[in-house]
């Protein structure tokens, strides 16, 4: 009886009771993914304390200590109990992790232990090569560009050191006005949602229709591996459409006759106001002189007017003579003989 | 004593004699019809005027505090009628549809108005779900404070009432008065003169012209305007004839009638010489007037003040300043005048650093401001999965989850030119890494960041920038490793102990020269290998960088020049030397070449290397690109044309092979309108002119009409083909569609179909089919 007791005690401390999955690609990437790790535990329920040492070169840089750990039969996925403890080293690498939660660059060792209170003791070590990944790098479009193309391409840096099995992921919105561009990414259905990209650019997809000229939209590349997001890029803006010529002005009309009472008029290369016709169509009928010199302009645009209401609009950046800063007359004159004048300043620098 | 003398504490620049000698007339004119505050306001009026620098802001002030004085807050509504109002504005749908074995979606949004006390918030639910992506749903919803629309209400509200806007009308009375003294000036003169046989010379001036006109006519106009509507030609006439009479028949008359013809003839000629005279005299004051009134200025003046005028009771600060003064409001209304940004739900926040970067979820943040002191503060649950694109995400290397807390306040004035900031954020966290597993006995920290920054004036237009940030990581249960005593749980014991790590500072020069339209820059950035912002990421720590560049404006808005040239170094181990060097070169032009032709272009270079037993190429990029856009005009039609080029070689190893691309890439885009309608070719083709190829040579070719249909729907076809090179060859066409009733229903629906012309070997990327249709309907 005593014999077979001894055997059996014997098999058990030859038989790893404790194991420890580690996995580098996971559980390398954090001080907090060090114990997202499967522990396997061929033996009965037992209770202890859960250690992880890490060491870079054989010096310490962080311990963590689980004390009361409970480890149950069969695979232990989550380890939710007993007292966590963790403490750091005084070195630089210790002082990089306990500021950022992750491990620089370099080759580190990390031991698992299983300190049982009752039985015997598990250890395992395990060596990773911590990678920390170069920011992913938005190159084209540019940041707050305004670019003529609604079909552009989109490039970016790869990501080095490069990763296992990762493709990138492009995702395109509009951002409406007053948005920002994270609530764009919410709020509004992509325009481009294209994944598993291999290479570091994307020809605008066939399948998407034309951005719109005049929107503005904003765009980020994700790293990932399967659908874990490894790393995302800033996000950045572009603004569709250089049609600058006609956006700059600002069109308002008024009355003519509230004009002519001697409200002054800035003119930014147009004479805008708002006429109502009681005859048939014509041109209009308008000279446009200059305040002191006297002689009136040659060669102003013809300007068609209808039968009714008309919102008139004078071209006159092509006018030859007119010049920044000065202040000219337009006389319009009427169909029944009446006359309206327009004192205005004329603003347009060619 | 003059007039300006007696004002002498109102005039803060220009010199009291200037104004004395030569406005006093027209002070004693204006002293003499309207009184001395009359007088008083018009040499405030004309300091404006003249002063460089006009600003009319004490304009508002001075109306506002007159209305106020004179009419009282009882003469506006009230805004606090109802108390609770909830409006309902827009529902809608869309459905999105990959072909059958893609991706498809499906999207509701309800947008509505909350009004308490007419102060205007928005509410927006979003839900979406992606069908193929593991049935995985989810709902985003925010609350908002609509600052435009309450601005818009306090506007209405104030200028329903006309005072405020009468009187600051009235003020711009320098013209009128100026008018008037012209208009008497020149009266007085005309009847201090006694004409030979003129009657009613002051009669003849009132109709051959306007007060208005004598002011802006020359010489030659006022001449011309007297002499014609004294009818000079007619008396002019009348004399020859007579005189032709006289010497005809001067045999003939008898005496008396001769005399009496020769005395109508005096008359006349007298008459003609007077009007001449009545000219002369009208133009020499005008003369006179003008050179004392500088009148050329008070056009400009006024002009300005106009410009003033519609501008001022546009600027929400305004708005603000005269709605809490003249408006009956409760304390919750007044309040609101202070607040920029009021929101709750799944947001993004804002601070004036960039310290809080993100989205949020159930998450608050308020921001207001008083003057030149604006307050932000705000928190919420870290949220990087948010959207439909992120439904699939399981796990979360970049960002960690939990909640953060952030004050932020900053001084500036408008210009911000001596802007200062200061921001600080507190965050708990713990990395997502993986929602399969159970976190709770994963390591909790607290992570907190302190920025500071502010702006130094330099020239006319420069600023200097400084940005000092620090930060602090403490992780919960951490004891000592020697005493295993538990060191402090919260990072703000943390900082200041690894200062040099955990720093990050940026100092940057940005200007601007008129004269030589050039706006350079300059930065230059270091943070430590410690620093870590929880809402940012790894991005940017252990890292040191500048950056050099400018920007030239070509004259008469033909163009711009850009150049910038940036070197990053990365340190991400954990000795002193530097690992990685990011090297890039940017520059781009856009000229304007004529009115119908403009091009553009640019040369982009990057080159990513390790530093570690020397220098090595990771990556190397080289981008060359030019477009030009120009129209072109035919006989009864134009077209739009649109070409780009670029070449790019790249150049870099990846885990599986090398990249050693050489690609051109051409675009074409002409577009034509056709009535009201528009007609468009697009094209693109690359080519991979090397011998390995990274990007697939490709060609796309789409013609597209765009048209309307019954006035209401406007609708798009388009024929396409695409050939990338091996994997797909496809011929398709497109349907789109919309409908746009302004008051209720608006729809949008897009249909494509793409036929197979050889056998498709990634449907992911090129589906037969795609619909879309999307349905909003207005309350």
């Amino acid at each position: 009886m005593r014999l077979i007791v001894l055997l059996l005690l014997l098999a058990g401390k030859l038989q790893a009771q404790v194991n420890f999955v580690f996995i580098p690609e996971i559980n390398s990437r954090s001080v907090d993914a060090l114990m997202n790790i499967k522990v396997m535990n061929a033996g009965g329920t037992d209770l202890g304390d859960l250690q992880i040492d890490v060491k870079q070169k054989g010096i310490p840089v962080v311990r963590i200590i689980n004390k009361n750990f409970r480890l149950v039969s069969g695979m232990n996925t989550a380890l939710r109990n007993g007292q966590m403890s963790i403490s750091f080293y005084d070195n630089q690498v210790a002082r990089i992790v306990r500021q950022t939660g992750r491990f620089s660059e370099g080759e580190y060792e990390v031991c698992y232990s299983f300190n049982s209170y009752h039985s015997i003791s598990s250890n395992e070590c395990y060596s990773f090569d911590a990678a920390v990944l170069f920011p992913l790098q938005l190159a084209e479009p540019f940041q707050n560009q305004n670019i003529c193309e609604l079909r552009p391409d989109f490039q970016w840096n790869p990501v080095f050191p490069a990763v296992n099995n990762a493709t990138y992921s492009l995702v395109l919105v509009e951002v409406k006005p007053g948005q920002a561009p994270q609530e764009a990414f919410a709020y509004n259905l992509p325009v481009i949602h294209q994944k598993y990209i291999n290479t570091n650019m994307l020809i605008f997809p066939a399948s998407v229709k034309s951005l719109e000229e005049g929107k503005k939209y904003a765009w980020r590349v994700s790293l990932m591996t399967a659908e874990t997001v490894v790393i995302r890029s800033d996000i950045w803006t572009f603004t569709c459409g250089c049609k600058e010529e006609e956006e700059r002005f600002n069109f308002v009309f008024k009355d003519i006759e509230d004009l002519s009472k001697g409200d002054f008029y800035v003119s930014n290369g147009f004479v805008n106001f708002y006429l109502k016709n009681y005859y048939s169509d014509t041109d209009l009928n308008y000279t446009i002189s200059p305040i002191n010199a006297g002689k009136p302009l040659k060669n102003l645009p013809k300007v068609k007017i209808s039968k009714g209401d008309n919102k008139v609009s004078i071209d006159l950046r092509n006018v030859k003579n007119m010049k920044f800063d000065s202040q000219y007359i337009l006389t319009i004159h009427m169909v029944n003989g009446d006359k309206k004048t327009l004192r205005f300043v004329y603003k347009y620098e060619k | 004593m003059s007039y300006a003398d007696k004002l002498n504490d109102t005039i803060p620049a220009i010199s009291n004699k200037e104004i004395s000698t030569q406005y006093n007339d027209f002070f004693a004119f204006i002293q003499e019809k309207y009184g001395a505050d009359s007088a008083r306001r018009m040499a405030n009026s004309i300091l404006s005027v003249m002063s460089p620098v006009m600003n009319f802001d004490h304009e508002l002030k001075d109306a506002i505090f007159e209305v106020k004085r004179i009419t009282g807050k009882d003469s506006y509504t009230s805004l606090y009628k109802n108390v609770v109002d909830v409006r309902l504005n827009e529902v809608s749908a869309g459905y999105l549809q990959f072909s059958p074995d893609g991706f498809s979606s499906l999207a509701h949004n309800i947008d509505g108005h909350l009004y308490l006390w007419n102060i205007p918030f928005s509410l927006n639910v979003f839900q979406f779900s992606n069908v193929f992506e593991k049935n995985k749903n989810s709902v985003l919803k925010n609350f908002q404070f609509d600052r435009e629309d309450y601005i818009r209400r306090l506007k209405s509200n104030l200028t329903g009432n006309k005072s405020l806007l009468n009187h600051l009308k009235s003020r711009n009375e320098l013209f009128t008065y100026v008018k008037e003294y012209y208009q008497h000036t020149l009266s007085k003169k005309i009847k201090s003169i006694s004409f030979d046989a003129l009657e009613n010379a002051d009669q003849l001036i009132n109709h051959s012209f306007s007060i208005e006109e004598y002011l802006t006519f020359n010489d030659q106009q006022i001449n011309d305007r007297i002499l014609k509507n004294a009818n000079i030609t007619v008396i002019q006439n009348e004399v020859i004839n007579k005189k032709k009479y006289l010497s005809d028949h001067q045999s003939d008359l008898n005496s008396s009638l001769s005399d009496s013809l020769l005395n109508e003839i005096t008359i006349s000629e007298n008459k003609i010489n007077d009007i001449k005279r009545l000219s002369t005299i009208a133009v020499e004051t005008k003369k006179q007037l003008d050179k004392s009134i500088s009148i050329n200025k008070i056009f400009s003046g006024q002009s300005k003040y106009a410009d003033f005028l519609s501008g001022s009771l546009n600027q929400a600060e305004n708005i603000k300043n005269a709605a809490a003064q003249l408006l009956p409001m409760n304390g919750i209304q007044r309040f609101f005048t202070m607040v920029n940004n009021f929101k709750a739900g799944d947001i993004s926040e804002e601070d004036y650093t960039g310290t809080v970067q993100g989205f949020f979820s159930n998450a608050v943040n308020l921001s207001v401001s008083k003057s030149d002191h604006h307050f932000s503060f705000g928190g919420g649950a870290l949220n990087d999965s948010y959207g439909l694109s992120n439904l699939a995400e399981t796990a979360n290397q970049h960002l960690p989850s939990g909640n953060m807390q952030f004050f932020s306040y900053s001084k500036f004035a408008d210009d911000e030119r001596n802007r200062f900031t200061v921001t600080v954020m507190n965050a708990n966290i713990k990395d997502a890494y993986s929602q399969l597993f159970n976190h709770s006995a994963v390591a909790k920290r607290n992570n907190m960041v302190g920025t500071l920054e502010k702006n130094f004036p330099v020239n006319t237009a420069g600023i200097i920038n400084v940005e000092l940030s620090t930060s602090a990581n403490q992780f919960a249960n951490e004891t000592d490793h020697l005493s295993g005593n538990a060191q402090k749980n919260i990072a703000l014991s943390q900082i200041g102990v690894d200062v040099f790590n955990t720093l990050s500072s940026k100092i940057s020069y940005s200007d601007y020269s008129p004269k030589y339209k050039l706006a350079p820059r300059v930065q230059v950035g270091y943070t430590g290998q410690g620093y870590y912002n929880a809402l940012a990421g790894n991005n940017t720590r252990g890292s040191v960088f500048y950056d050099l560049g400018f920007r030239k404006d070509f004259n008469r808005s033909k163009g711009l020049f850009n150049i910038q040239y940036r070197n990053n170094y990365y340190n991400t181990s954990a000795d002193s030397r530097f690992d990685y060097m990011n090297s890039s070169f940017n520059s781009n032009f856009q000229y304007r070449y004529s009115k119908n032709i403009r091009w553009g272009g640019g040369y982009h270079r990057s080159a990513i290397n390790t530093l570690r037993e020397g220098k090595s190429s990771l990556y190397k990029i080289n981008r060359y690109s030019v477009n030009m856009n120009n129209n072109l005009y035919f006989s009864n039609f134009f077209v739009n044309q649109h070409i780009n080029v670029n070449y790019q070689d790249i150049r870099f190893d990846r885990l599986t092979d090398s990249v050693n691309s050489n690609l051109l890439l051409l675009n074409y885009n002409v577009s034509a309108p056709v009535g009201s309608n528009n007609a468009s070719l697009f094209i693109s083709y690359n080519k991979e002119l090397g011998d390995r190829i990274y990007i697939n040579n490709l060609f796309i070719a789409e013609l597209s009409y765009q048209y309307t249909v019954k006035k209401r729907f406007t609708a798009g076809s388009s024929l396409n083909y695409n050939n990338d090179i091996g994997i797909v060859k496809q011929f398709g066409i497109r349907q789109t569609l919309s409908f746009l009733n302004n008051r209720k229903i608006s729809f949008d629906v897009s249909v494509d179909y793409k036929h197979d012309l050889i056998e498709n070997l990634n449907k992911y990327l090129y589906p037969n089919f795609r619909g879309n249709i999307s349905i909003s309907y207005k309350f």
